[in-house]
């Protein structure tokens, strides 16, 4: 036994290590008794401020008492008046906003938003996106583009699609790079939030690639503006914009249905970037574009990427041209699964004609025929499914 | 000094260092959890779930549920998946050729009819599947009868083929997810697309808990030494142990009771191994064996937010035979990869994280075993003197209670699921039992496990004892559960 292995101290280290586990135990037990006790005081405080809230929020006025509340009371209204900016819209919202400015909340958190600690600041960032004004937004843009933890410029991110300007967008879309600030899927959906002010952008994104009509153009400010030198940048495109832009940028029109960017998106149909191609074919399917077809029936060639095909089958059924049923039925055989497959779901789409297509194709057993009776099956418990949903008539008439 | 008196004074400092090693690893792994817990858990009000629910962009999600013999649970627990908060979702259950009422039950509950259904034939699958059924309703289920291989990896495999969305959730029916869940397990995803590849959650005991609607809604910790000793085993084990793990990105269980995969990833490396006895164990460990091979930067994300519970063996028999089997499905995994250990190619996973498995959970299993004979024993001759095995009491055993302690605590300061001072009193109580009596008898069921890898290789998978009114939770009749037999491994 080594030497230094004596009663003593063995009967200090367990001593230690028993007196520290207790010591823990009783800060947990401090926890608990001080987390019940301080949760039934916010209770209480938070019953006592609401109406006044809920008043303020109805328009009803702002009582003096809220703008000026401080301690237990003061944290209150703050807490309170974020959670109902997170449900509330229109007016409501702004007067929220506006008692947050009153009580000096919103410089508070803007000087919050750059502490140390990164939770802290993506906390100030979700703040200031609820908050949504023109300096809460001037900070998110700053923060979105230069802040050193992504966690924090995806919340940042985040809150500029609740921003409602079109600055945000140059913004979001200056985001994405040969490495990105903030995931696509966090962008897209940011743009997606913003809805018609993000337009103007993601047209001038779609156009200014390879082959695109404005091809050569510059993009969105991606190497100017508040972040312009940071030193966590990672490296955004300067002039000319990454594939993957332009096929978010056609992603987000047809999910925004911007009927009138058609035309870009089949030029992108036509180009030669697959990324591209295949958001486009998919925008062009949502948006519903009969002049579309030909273009995307032309990606259905079997030299074509079996990914581009398939998302070609499925927006031939969204679009519903009858143009489509040759070509799709010469589709129901084909060897890649899901090629075959959206095939047959589209061709369930196109009403008459492709259902008797797919009946055609069922019936002689050919290569495409489980796929094709697959999809007449699915049809015919979707059209149950809306007889079912159709409203029972009332006693006075009608017919359903 | 005889032969006998130098090999038990030379193995019980071997041991006394061994378990030194292992507490101060398991202290540092859960000091990085907790560190990851306290920021996750304040991380919640900004964590974005809403958007990604609201999100059209979100990826889809193909929950896959194989089931055997659950006719008392099937109903309940598809309601409960079907009613998950998730935007794009389906729900495919295979039925893994059950012989009680499991697929009737299903069929009156949801007006199932027959559909045709072209199955990819991606991954491979033995069974033949006999019918294919979908609501009436339009509801997002797609229930698959098959015949059954003795093994739900085959019943999986099945499941991935008929699958439609990039993002595959592999369930077992008896386990109870938060509604948010999928929005929680998604959220690594949608954030890091391109190198997320899987992603798993914490698990904690539904035993005791209150459970309404497939969901558990007031969740308490289980009376009973058994179960109230797994309640702290499992907060260890998934809170800090598997958060550790992950945070050096060395996470090699993903619970086959609740984990999310891509299904690319899923596809390239074959699916579940159809002739092993653990399916999620191993299909994780190929997908770090494949991915290495392939030099492609992937992440394996883990959600340390208790989002699923399972309900966990209260009876021994029924637990020593899940323990036993751990070990094995572990020493088969280990096996099947031995060509990743103390391989630099394969980073850390090869260099540290599978040595670590190999020496002291599998080697270790015996070296523990032998070192409680041997203390006993020694001390009984007096070849060890009441010091030396006060060092041993205190290095394996007090440190392990300590770290147990620590789990609860760290529970305590972050999500604090568990309300009452009853529950909080149980769980110390459970990290002390832990470690004085179960510890000891699990370490013979690891050994049991081992020497059954190594006597017959090729397991056959041992169904869970459906029907068996084994639980003790709040649904008295409910079956004892496949996914205990996996999730807290």
């Amino acid at each position: 036994m080594p030497s230094f292995i004596t009663v003593r101290f063995l009967l200090a280290v367990i001593i230690i290590g028993a007196a520290v586990a207790l010591a823990l135990l009783l800060l947990v037990v401090i926890s608990r008794t001080a987390r019940f006790l301080l949760g039934r005081r916010r209770a209480r405080v938070e019953s006592q401020v609401r109406p006044a809230m809920l008043q303020a929020i109805a328009g009803e006025g702002v009582d003096a008492e809220l703008v000026h509340a401080r301690g237990g009371r003061g944290r209150a209204v703050d807490r309170l008046a974020f959670a109902y900016l997170a449900r509330v819209r229109g007016e409501g919202h702004d007067l929220l906003a506006d008692l947050l400015e009153q009580r000096g909340v919103v410089s508070r958190v803007i000087r919050r938003s750059a502490w140390p600690g990164p939770n802290w600041r993506a906390a100030a960032a979700s703040m200031l996106g609820l908050i949504a004004s023109t300096e809460a937004d001037q900070r998110l843009q700053e923060m979105a583009l230069g802040d050193s933890s992504t966690r924090v410029r995806i919340v940042a991110a985040r809150g500029l699609g609740k921003a409602g300007t079109s600055e945000a967008a140059d913004t979001l879309l200056s985001l994405l790079g040969p490495v990105d600030l903030v995931p696509e899927g966090i962008v897209a959906s940011a743009l997606l939030e913003l809805g018609p002010e993000a337009v103007p952008a993601l047209r001038q994104t779609l156009r200014s690639g390879p082959g695109g009509v404005g091809s050569g153009q510059p993009g969105p400010q991606a190497g100017s503006g508040p972040q312009a030198g940071n030193g966590h940048r990672r490296g955004v495109p300067g002039q000319q914009l990454d594939g993957r832009r332009r096929a978010m940028a056609a992603d987000v029109l047809g999910l925004l249905d911007v009927m009138p960017a058609w035309e870009d998106l089949v030029r992108c149909v036509q180009g030669s970037e697959l990324l591209v191609r295949i958001s486009a074919v998919r925008a062009l399917g949502r948006l519903g574009v009969p002049q579309a077809a030909d273009a995307i029936i032309r990606c259905l060639a079997p030299g074509e990427d079996g990914a581009l095909r398939s998302a070609a089958a499925r927006a031939l059924g969204r679009i519903g041209s009858p143009h489509s049923v040759g070509p799709l039925t010469a589709c129901l055989g084909d060897p890649d699964y899901w090629v075959a497959h959206n095939a047959a779901a589209a061709l369930a789409m196109l009403g008459h004609a492709g259902r008797q297509a797919l009946a055609r194709t069922a019936a002689v057993n050919a290569p495409g025929a489980p796929h094709a009776r697959e999809a007449l099956v699915g049809a015919r418990l979707l059209v149950s499914e809306s007889v079912r949903e159709v409203p029972v008539p009332s006693q006075s008439g009608g017919t359903p | 000094m005889s032969a006998v008196d130098a090999f038990v004074r030379g193995f019980a400092w071997f041991s006394i260092w061994y378990f030194v090693v292992l507490n101060t690893i398991y202290l540092f792994l859960i000091a990085l959890a907790a560190f990851n817990a306290i920021g996750s858990s304040r991380r919640t009000t900004f964590s974005g779930l809403g958007e990604i629910f609201h999100s059209p962009l979100a990826p889809g999600i193909s929950v896959v549920v194989p089931v055997r013999n659950m006719e008392d649970l099937i109903v309940g627990s598809t309601r409960g998946l079907l009613n998950l908060r998730y935007p794009r979702l389906e729900i495919i259950v295979v039925d893994d050729g059950s012989t009680d009422g499991t697929f009737w039950r299903l069929q009156d509950e949801f007006g199932l009819v027959e559909v045709e259904k072209v199955i990819r034939r991606e991954l491979d699958m033995v069974g033949r599947v006999f019918s294919v059924h979908a609501p009436s309703s339009g509801e997002r289920l797609l229930v698959i009868r098959k015949e059954s291989m003795g093994r739900p990896a085959d019943a999986v495999n099945t499941g991935v083929n008929a699958a439609q969305y990039p993002l595959i959730c592999r369930i077992d029916a008896d386990t109870y997810l938060d509604e948010s869940a999928l929005l929680s397990l998604a959220k690594p995803f949608v954030e890091d697309p391109v190198e997320t590849i899987a992603a798993g959650a914490t698990i904690r005991v539904a035993n005791g808990c209150v459970i309404r609607g497939g969901r558990v809604v007031v969740p308490r910790v289980p009376g009973g030494w058994l179960p109230t000793v797994q309640a702290a085993e499992y907060l260890r084990a998934f809170l800090l142990g598997r958060a550790g793990w992950s945070q050096v990105r060395g996470m090699l269980f993903i619970s086959g009771a609740f984990g999310l995969f891509r299904r690319d990833v899923y596809e390239l490396v074959g699916g579940f191994h159809l002739y092993t006895e653990g399916d999620d164990l191993e299909m994780t460990t190929s997908i770090h064996h494949r991915l290495r091979d392939d030099r492609r930067r992937y992440r394996i994300a883990f959600v340390p937010e208790p989002c699923s519970w399972t309900i966990v063996p209260s009876r021994y028999k029924v637990l020593a035979h899940q323990r036993a089997r751990w070990s094995q499905i572990l020493s088969e995994a280990l096996w099947i990869h031995k060509v990743m250990l103390f391989n630099p190619r394969y980073g850390g996973v090869g260099l540290v994280v599978l040595p670590f498995y190999l020496l002291f959970e599998l080697i270790g299993a015996f070296v523990e075993l032998l070192a409680v004979i041997v203390f006993i024993l020694g001390w009984a001759v007096g070849i060890l003197n009441p010091a030396v095995v006060l060092l041993f009491v205190a290095a394996g055993l007090g440190y392990a209670t300590f770290l147990t302690i620590i789990s609860v605590i760290t529970e305590e300061i972050t999500y604090h699921r568990y309300g009452s001072w009853r529950d909080f009193a149980l769980l110390i109580y459970g990290a002390v039992a832990e470690n004085f009596g179960f510890r000891q008898i699990y370490t013979w069921w690891r050994v049991r496990g081992v020497v059954d890898a190594i006597l017959r290789r090729k397991a056959t998978w041992l169904e869970a004892p459906a029907g068996t009114p084994d639980v003790t939770g709040p649904q008295p009749g409910e079956p004892a559960t496949r996914a205990a037999s996996r999730a807290g491994r």
